[in-house]
């Protein structure tokens, strides 16, 4: 194998590597940095309890989104013939319970 | 004051990705354009460059850099596949570095390797922003419809 050949595999071995690197860690980092940067925000709204109720309020937005997503699914299935199942009951669609719990 | 459209209402964030893509199109289209090329002196005996190997099955690094280019500010404009567009940018920029370090490192004596390095920080620099688009992303997720749009916060 010739120089030039050596060094166009390992240059696209390493750049390759890298760039699924990054597509890896920016898949992984999604939901748990989500979490962990909403907390730390409502953290510091303890401490500034002017934001504290806004923050809230942001939460409460996001709750009655998620159950509209939800109550769209079921439209779909139904529209196809399929019956939907139970409607969860409401812990289970809790999804910022703990945020909120942070800041009881 | 008047109001700025939408569509070119970009965060911080979004902006700096925006730069990044520029940055790659004026790349491809001056630094790697004919004349560069034509004004490359021939190798010595001994040293070995992979940029020119590679650029001799066709002009892989202009077409490179202006697709990694287009591609970013396309992503961001349209506020879509903005991940996918820094991995693109990563891969790019990462393939030029280590062509640049792997055929100094072949070479005799060594080459300079200051280009190489640059670059190989400059895909450090995408990986950073892919990080940071998904806190901005997952943050925006949590604000209201009508805030969503311009990605005001309180903060």
């Amino acid at each position: 194998m010739s120089p030039d050949t050596l060094g166009i595999m390992a240059a696209l071995v390493v750049s390759l590597g890298t760039a699924v690197a990054g597509a890896i860690t920016a898949w992984k980092r999604a939901p748990a940095d989500n979490i962990t940067t909403l907390q730390s925000r409502l953290r510091r709204a303890e401490r500034r309890e002017a934001i504290l109720d806004d923050e809230v309020a942001h939460l409460s937005e996001w709750r009655i989104w998620a159950r509209g997503c939800l109550r769209m699914l079921r439209e779909s299935l139904v529209a196809n013939g399929i019956t939907p199942p139970a409607f969860p009951p409401e812990p289970e669609i809790r999804a910022h319970d703990d945020l909120e719990e942070a800041t009881s | 004051m008047a109001r700025i459209p939408e569509v070119v209402r970009f965060t911080g964030l979004q902006l700096t990705s925006l730069i990044t893509g520029v940055m790659a199109i004026i790349m491809g289209l001056v630094y790697f354009g004919s004349q560069a090329r034509a004004t490359r002196p021939p190798l010595p005996p001994g040293q070995v460059s992979v940029v020119v190997a590679v650029e001799s099955f066709a002009p892989v690094w202009p077409l490179l850099f202006t697709v990694m280019g287009m591609v970013l500010i396309g992503a961001v404009t349209s506020r879509r596949f903005v991940l996918g567009a820094h991995v693109v940018a990563i891969f790019g920029w990462s393939f030029y570095g280590a062509s640049i370090l792997i055929g100094a490192l072949l070479s005799e004596p060594p080459t300079p390797i200051v280009t190489g390095t640059m670059s190989l920080f400059v895909a450090a620099v995408h990986f950073g922003l892919i990080q940071a688009h998904q806190d901005e992303d997952y943050t925006l997720c949590a604000l209201p419809q009508s805030r969503r749009a311009t990605g005001d916060e309180d903060e």
